[in-house]
């Protein structure tokens, strides 16, 4: 099958993937809801946080936690694959596909994409919402639009690697028990929602080699100090070799559960 | 002919076989609890070195973040593995277990006892796996024996709500996946919209106002004071009172519940 032939189930896929999280609020609306709280609760806790010595000037602990949300949103996103592809895999919906001539890949690329599209929807949302309750996102358009790229593009990373679970395990409670803490630990260990200056020792190792700090600190640069084409480049890039890291493992995984029935 | 009704079996007895049966299943599953250990540990690791920081601020009431943060962690785990007992009981209804159970002569009180029971039994374990943690990554315990029995005390209370929250949303909404979202939600923004992460001095805006009248805010208050001092009954009798109509409450709306589900 030609790549082009390819790419039509797979636009098919995504967009059962996008449809079927929309159908139901059930699903979408704790991805967009579940960032927004946790940040809010986190916001009126530790609304003074900003006065600490060596916390980077920023306007109040809002501005400094939009970015954060962002990241949270798309692990919520990435999550999604891993349960949707493990139900897929339980339900016999991936088999039905495998003796289909539709490629094998269609089904993971379909879910990847659909949870990118999500993300990119779910970074606009959460910005909206904080710029409302009073969050400033000083480089405007341009560093909305950045950072919703990103956000999209890091799904498809954090996607690649719940995707890999879920094609391993095959059973949706286990791939999202599996990796939830593995992202919680991924998104907390990083300076995601604390700077990495009022850190210290191991813990600030971590943070200091994760890449989620390198990314997260990149986009609130757009959200605090305002766009900055650099900046912005250099955290698609990151997010775009994790990606391409993590789907091509993904990729691998799907032809080896091909070939292993 | 006519059958003669068959004298309900005693309550008690009822209670203890469903809980020992789902306690079986921990001892054949222990993945499923360890598994629920994981995010109580990652509090008291992962954040108390993360925010450790904001002790440091001016009237921060604990020595460190780890001594303030301990006790959410704790009562985080215990409520996850009470509400175990709901996802248990979803699954029992699935199943058609639950049929066969209402066909036999037991009272209504009891299925919700032994779930109240298994609850107990499954916090038991974040509630020492926790605090001992916390333990050896340095919290203060200056309330001594006291204290850690206040805390004993906030975290069987709590697991018994999270029971009667998880039982009777589970009897309502019949199946495992309708009402999962809804039963961690739910124990989720009661344990967070309080004064978990930060004290009440520290809140600002809405979360301020919502964690005065949010009942966990004085749970905490009672597990919490072993880790900032003495023990006191000025800072003990408020938790216990909400406690008490908690379990009261959700007991009630547990029994309800299984009321609908009876012939």
């Amino acid at each position: 099958m030609t790549a082009q032939a390819s790419l039509w189930p797979t636009a098919l896929l995504a967009r059962r993937s996008v449809v079927g999280r929309f159908r139901h609020p059930s699903l979408f609306l704790p991805d967009v809801v579940g960032p927004l709280l946790f940040t809010s609760v986190l916001w009126g806790s530790f609304a003074r946080a900003n006065l600490l010595p060596g916390f980077p000037t920023v306007h109040s602990f809002l501005d400094f936690v939009v970015a954060g949300a962002v990241v949270v949103g798309v692990v919520f996103s990435a999550t999604d694959v891993a349960d949707d592809l493990g139900e897929d895999i339980r339900s016999g919906f991936f088999d039905r596909i495998a003796v289909s001539p539709t490629p094998r890949t269609a089904i993971l690329l379909g879910r990847l994409a659909g949870a990118a599209v999500f993300a990119g929807f779910e970074a606009l949302v959460i910005i909206a919402v904080l710029a409302a309750f009073g969050a400033s996102v000083r480089g405007g358009v341009a560093a909305v639009a950045a950072v919703c790229v990103v956000a999209m593009v890091l799904a498809l990373a954090l996607g690649g690697l719940g995707a890999n679970l879920a094609l391993r395990e095959g059973r949706a409670e286990r791939t999202v028990a599996l990796f939830v803490p593995f992202a919680f630990l991924l998104v907390f260990m990083s300076s995601a929602y604390f700077p990495r200056q009022a850190m210290d020792g191991w813990f600030r190792a971590v943070a200091d080699w994760n890449p989620l700090s390198w990314i997260a600190e990149d986009l609130r640069h757009q959200t605090v100090t305002g766009f900055d084409l650099r900046t912005a480049g250099q955290a698609l890039g990151m997010v775009t070799l994790l990606s391409a890291l993590s789907v091509t493992s993904a990729v691998r995984a799907v032809r080896q559960r091909g070939r292993a029935r | 002919m006519s059958a003669a009704a068959a004298p309900a079996a005693p309550i008690g007895a009822v209670s203890r076989s469903l809980a020992a049966r789902d306690l079986r299943r921990v001892r054949r599953y222990p993945s499923t609890t360890v598994h629920l250990l994981f995010l109580p540990i990652f509090f008291v690791v992962v954040w108390s070195r993360g925010f450790s920081e904001v002790a440091r601020l001016e009237g921060f009431p604990a020595r460190n973040f780890l001594d303030w943060i301990a006790p959410l962690a704790i009562l985080n785990g215990c409520t996850a593995s009470a509400l175990i007992c709901g996802f248990v009981l979803a699954r029992d209804l699935e199943g058609g277990f639950f049929e066969r159970l209402l066909l036999a002569p037991v009272r209504p009180v009891a299925v919700v006892g032994g779930a109240l029971l298994s609850g107990l039994a499954r916090a038991a374990v974040p509630f020492v796996v926790v605090t001992s943690a916390a333990v050896v990554f340095g919290a203060d315990l200056p309330g001594g024996a006291l204290g850690l029995l206040a805390e004993a005390v906030a975290a069987a209370g709590i697991a018994l709500c999270a029971v009667g929250w998880a039982v009777g949303l589970a009897l309502r909404l019949r199946g495992i996946r309708r009402s999962v979202h809804l039963m961690q939600t739910g124990v989720a923004c009661t344990l967070y919209l309080s004064t978990g992460l930060a004290p009440l001095s520290f809140m600002t805006g809405w979360m301020r106002g919502v964690a005065q009248v949010n009942p966990m805010t004085q749970v905490l208050r009672l597990a919490r004071q072993g880790y900032l001092g003495p023990t006191t009954w000025a800072q003990t009798w408020p938790g216990l009172v909400v406690l008490a109509a908690g379990v009261a409450l959700l007991t009630w709306f547990a029994v309800r519940g299984l009321k609908g589900l009876t012939p």
